[in-house]
């Protein structure tokens, strides 16, 4: 591993605690250089502020479709009823908690339900970031609780992205926090960076982490059965009617395309957990992750979801790289300059320079 | 505590044990539950060494909403989806009304019908499949536990057809889709949506046992 400059560690720079006091094998472990850069090493907090915005805009949106129906999905007689719903839970899955196994009323379980949404209104801004991203935590772990049955993985990246949000200081740039922070004070509107975060790189870590283990047993999971060895498992997916959005059945007449694109799907999932983390392949990963989750999205009915994961892997893209592309994006789209302010000063940026500064990246 | 450690890490030294012994908890918890769900043969019980553990972090896991498999069509994509039809009783002499779940038609956007169609692979799911002749007498008490939760399942369900549509009764008939075979859609290219693809699911027994077979 190489530190964020990009040059080997020198692993003697901080001092390893000498006493043999019980604990001290593991408390010296946990101060490696290598443990410590990986988790702590303050990164700036751009792409955890990406996560934040579209992390933010999805818990919105899919929180947002309940209210079309909110009392069959979450009212007293629901489809799966409260009371029911609070029993599975004791039966089930000892120790879930849901806000909404309380609420009996309808008026208070809309009065809840629209608090939530502006919650995730003001997790997507960047308003009072930090308090909001506690209560999006709470109230999307509440959902969850209730929601049995009705739920899949859309809902596990959701509270996946909610629970590392407030983790780190997410609001610390291309927000509304950050706007106003420029505004009482105005120096700091010069300021060329937000402050780098230990916290940044903890909770960016965390949503990798969690990405490849998803992955991880995505593909094994996958290995067990005989649909993604002999080659059949995307034609199950593509022509099936209930889940199909876009009818590609005339892939029918290509069947060694559908069996190699099963295997390559299935070789993807199974070491994006290693292959990601390599600068040479991690790209190749990503690249990947969009044609699978973009057609999981485009044909097989689940937009939310394969966005979703696709947000998940915005977590490898380095935080300069990000900066980079937002800022080259704002001189394109003049109406993207709403965080210029906070992001400020920088000059010069362009792929070329986006490239450059994603070789010397700090998260990853 | 290192000042040259608090400037390069930013958290000293104390905050990073802390931090990093709730961060290995996090990511143990992380791996154990869908290391958990894949030990789990159909059927049977999960690896011992994956039930070790288990008991201690399942709170923990179920809090934080990791009690997940992610095996996302997998072991294979599904050969067969699952609907329902509901029939919706007036008070009158009128015919019942069908709605069928999830409906693309009725049910928008496309996020809302995924939830009706979860909702009905979720009741189609929590069905135990028949037991044979020669159950013994813990399966037989298993079966019994799986079949009165499905039937609870299936009647808040129905209550709640009842209420939304302010109806005296209402009742859920679950509707096998089967995939077109590949070879019969290579030679005769019938629609997916073919009426041959459908068929009624039976519950045996229709109705809630009264009794329940108990172990020994």
């Amino acid at each position: 591993m190489k530190s964020k400059s990009g040059a080997p560690h020198v692993a003697r720079s901080v001092p390893i605690r000498s006493d043999r006091s019980p604990g001290s094998v593991w408390t010296n472990v946990l101060d490696r250089p290598l443990w410590n850069d990986f988790w702590f090493a303050p990164s700036s907090p751009h792409t955890l502020a990406m996560l934040r915005i579209l992390g933010g805009a999805m818990l919105f949106y899919s929180h947002a479709v309940w209210t079309l129906d909110l009392q069959s999905f979450l009212g007293p007689n629901a489809w799966i009823s409260t009371e029911l719903s609070r029993e599975m839970n004791q039966a089930n899955a000892p120790g879930a908690w849901s806000l909404f196994w309380h609420v009996d009323s309808a008026w208070l379980l809309w009065l809840i339900h629209i608090a939530a949404l502006v919650v995730y209104a003001m997790l997507t801004a960047g308003l009072f970031t930090r308090t909001v991203a506690v209560l999006a935590w709470i109230l999307t772990l509440s959902y969850c609780h209730r929601l049995q049955g009705a739920l899949y993985g859309l809902d596990q990246v959701n509270a996946l992205l909610a629970t590392y949000l407030m983790l780190g200081p997410s609001g610390a740039v291309w927000s509304i926090d950050s706007l106003r922070a420029a505004r009482r004070d105005p120096e700091s509107r010069d300021s060329l960076q937000p402050p780098s975060s230990a916290w940044a790189t903890v909770a960016v870590r965390l949503v990798q982490i969690h990405m490849c283990v998803i992955y991880f047993f995505g593909g094994i999971s996958k290995l067990k059965g005989t649909d993604w060895w002999d080659g059949s498992a995307l034609w199950m997916a593509l022509s099936n009617y209930d889940y199909q959005s876009l009818d590609l059945t005339w892939l029918i007449r290509f069947p060694a395309l559908i069996a190699l694109l099963t295997h390559l799907t299935v070789i993807w999932e199974t070491f994006y957990c290693v292959l990601v983390w390599p600068r040479a392949t991690r790209w190749i990963m990503l690249a990947m992750a969009v044609m699978v989750h973009g057609g999981i999205a485009v044909a097989l009915g689940m937009p939310t979801f394969g966005l979703a994961m696709l947000i998940g892997n915005l977590a490898f893209v380095p935080s300069p790289l990000m900066r980079a592309a937002v800022e080259y994006l704002g001189r394109r789209w003049k109406w993207l300059r709403i965080g210029k302010s906070a992001t400020a000063g920088n000059s010069g940026s362009s792929p070329a320079n986006a490239s450059r500064l994603a070789s010397c990246s700090a998260n990853g | 505590m290192s000042a040259d450690s608090v400037e390069r890490w930013g958290i000293g030294r104390l905050g990073r044990l802390a931090a990093s012994s709730l961060l290995l908890l996090h990511i143990f918890a992380m791996f154990l539950s869908p290391f958990h769900f894949n030990t789990i043969p159909p059927g049977g019980n999960p690896a011992p060494d994956a039930e070790i553990v288990m008991p201690w972090l399942r709170p923990y896991i179920n809090f934080m909403f990791l009690n997940h498999g992610y095996a996302f069509f997998a072991p294979n994509p599904p050969a067969a989806n699952h609907l329902m039809r509901a029939s919706l009783d007036a008070d009158d002499d009128r015919p019942p009304t069908a709605i069928t779940y999830p409906d693309r038609a009725l049910h928008r956007p496309r996020l809302m019908y995924h939830r009706h169609f979860m909702l009905t692979e979720f009741l189609h799911g929590a069905y135990p499949d028949p037991l044979p002749d020669d159950a013994d007498s813990i399966s037989r008490s298993r079966h019994a536990d799986a079949l009165a939760n499905y039937f609870r399942i299936r009647g808040s369900f129905e209550n709640h057809l009842r209420t939304a549509y302010g109806v005296p009764a209402a009742s859920i008939t679950r509707v096998e889709h089967r995939m077109i075979p590949y070879d019969v859609l290579l030679r005769e290219s019938p629609s997916l949506t073919d009426p041959r693809s459908y068929s009624d699911l039976d519950d045996v027994p229709a109705s809630p046992p009264t009794s329940r077979v108990t172990s020994p």
